[in-house]
């Protein structure tokens, strides 16, 4: 018994030193990632609403007009307002889950530590969704290893592209393998997109919450539970315009669905196309974002070509 | 007033036992008497008047500490039943239905090194009390005169962040503090936030808000909330946690800029 006494007091299980100035790096790094998190969540929001105006494809073209018109600035906004902060939130936030903690929301089911796991499992569940989001939407995913190597397997996967914003994107979001919505791939494909935005949202509503406590702005308990009032309808206002984006893109997104005005590229005809004119339409140099709204498709190629 | 016995009533008891810091726990069953105004505590007393297991075999009696067996000291806090509390302050009516054939389990607490049984090691809490100075520096030469005065809303407030025991129960139900990491839990948050407030104990308030911004700190809070739900002295362990939050956002600005 003696020993064990003397094997543990006056000793900090990993013997760390309190005041030492690494542990006031994670201090500040871990504010740097509650902020970083404001940060993202509000372009979430803002991503969440434009995506909701799928629901009339006209709107949502408009939109994605109106920030393609920010031109070479709009680098700039997605470096600081999307990029920087998520890397930020999310490398930090992997680090904070592996720090290790011992999840007990079965033995003590309270609901705020149902909320804490949640929070950490919302987290991992976004990193997935996101890579897959990032990876089959995005110019710089398949789209940018298919431009860099030629790989001859992912010349049909399509990506998002602003001068046919709404085809584009409801074409991405089904799987290359069918147009099917109801084949097994585009159904998973839109489960994962369920799973993704309402992880988004509880992440989002429940990080509001925390990040109250955690800078001090709500102290009682009386101000956490009105506090969380607040941040619940945020959760369910912004829950309902993702469920509004993705019915849009998902179940009543119409793949084939042209917009006259705008050119849509669709997949299918994509493979009858020479693909070499298809992908020269989205050239790396100006990061895909030369846009020509209101011209034809095939006068777009033709140019192109 | 104490309950009479009622003859022949007793309760099954499963022990989580371990002989010693590293050998290997195991389960043993016990068959104890029991009556109405019985509390964990006199079951355990009970077994090691006739430590005898359920199978009759004559074995060791389980260890374990119990001290004011009015839940004031927090030397008897164990997991009973899967939930951490204190076994004086546990009566076997409030957890085991009457008439009931499951028995009630007994474990050490998880999250500190057992010594024997369902005795632990609480050395950890004591290092991290002395870590935030939880003192007030009243050491001088020569007689500094009456303290200031603390207003009766002060007192109001500050009394029951005062009643904290040291029972690490907040720590057992805190999913962020583990046998391997440095996280102070929020039994050391409080009791720092308690002498913060203290006029006389404020002059330590700087180098307390530099241990809490540092390793194992403030900053390791998940926010679970189960700290608040286990106390079993109701101490607004949540609301600590939120006032040295906003103190640790004060000071950083004010180090950032000033120091």
């Amino acid at each position: 018994m003696t020993t064990a006494m003397e094997g543990s007091v006056g000793k900090n299980p990993a013997g760390a030193d309190y005041s030492s100035q690494s542990g006031q790096l994670h201090f500040w790094l871990r504010r740097v990632h509650s902020l970083a998190g404001l940060a993202f969540g509000g372009f979430v929001a803002f991503h969440l609403t434009v995506c909701a105006t799928t629901l009339s494809p006209v709107t949502y073209q408009q939109e994605v007009n109106r920030i393609a018109s920010l031109g070479p600035n709009l680098a700039f906004v997605e470096f600081t307002f999307i990029w920087l902060p998520l890397l930020i939130h999310m490398l930090y936030g992997v680090y904070i889950i592996g720090r290790g903690s011992k999840w007990n929301g079965v033995r003590y089911n309270y609901g705020g530590n149902i909320r804490y796991t949640l929070q950490r499992v919302t987290g991992l569940i976004l990193l997935v969704f996101l890579a897959y989001h990032l990876a089959t939407m995005h110019r710089w995913g398949l789209a940018l290893v298919y431009d860099l190597t030629h790989w001859s397997a992912l010349s049909s996967f399509p990506w998002f592209h602003p001068s046919t914003a709404y085809g584009s994107t409801v074409t991405a979001i089904k799987t290359p393998y069918s147009p099917n919505p109801w084949f097994w791939a585009n159904v998973i494909s839109d489960v994962l997109y369920f799973l993704g935005v309402w992880a988004a949202v509880f992440h989002l509503a429940n990080g509001l919450w925390t990040a109250a406590i955690a800078w001090g702005l709500t102290v009682t308990a009386v101000a956490q539970r009105r506090w969380g009032n607040v941040c619940l309808a945020v959760g369910i206002i912004v829950g309902i315009i993702g469920t509004g984006a993705l019915l849009g893109v998902t179940v009543l997104g119409k793949p084939s669905g042209n917009l006259p005005e705008t050119g849509v590229v669709v997949r299918y005809m994509q493979k009858n196309a020479s693909h070499a004119s298809a992908r020269r339409r989205v050239p790396l140099s100006t990061c895909g974002l030369t846009l020509r709204p209101h011209i034809n498709d095939a006068t777009t190629a033709a140019k192109a070509s | 007033m104490i309950a009479p016995a009622e003859k022949g009533k007793t309760v099954k008891l499963n022990i989580l036992r371990q002989d010693s810091p590293d050998a290997k726990p195991y389960w043993q069953n016990f068959e104890v008497p029991c009556n109405a105004g019985s509390n964990v505590t006199s079951l355990l007393r009970s077994i090691s008047e006739s430590p005898v297991t359920a199978g009759g075999a004559k074995v060791a009696p389980p260890a374990y500490e119990a001290s004011c067996l009015e839940e004031v000291c927090g030397s008897c806090t164990m997991v009973i039943n899967g939930r951490v509390r204190q076994a004086c302050s546990t009566l076997v009516r409030k957890i085991h239905p009457h008439d009931s054939e499951e028995p009630i389990t007994i474990e050490p607490m998880t999250k500190f090194p057992v010594i024997r049984d369902l005795v632990v090691d609480r050395s950890r809490t004591f290092e991290n009390l002395k870590r935030i100075k939880a003192w007030i520096p009243i050491d001088s030469s020569y007689n500094l005169g009456p303290g200031p005065r603390i207003t009766p809303e002060e007192q109001q407030a500050m009394y029951p962040l005062s009643r904290c025991m040291t029972c690490g129960a907040c720590l057992e139900a805190c999913p962020q503090f583990t046998r391997d990491n440095n996280f102070v839990g929020a039994q050391i948050i409080s009791i720092a936030r308690y002498y913060n407030m203290h006029p006389n104990g404020k002059i330590l308030k700087d180098e307390r808000m530099e241990v809490l911004m540092g390793e194992g700190g403030i900053t390791d809070c998940g926010n679970a909330q189960n700290c608040v739900k286990v106390c079993p002295k109701e101490i607004p362990l949540t609301e600590s946690i939120g006032v040295i939050g906003r103190a640790a956002t004060v000071y950083s600005i004010k180090k950032f800029f000033s120091k």
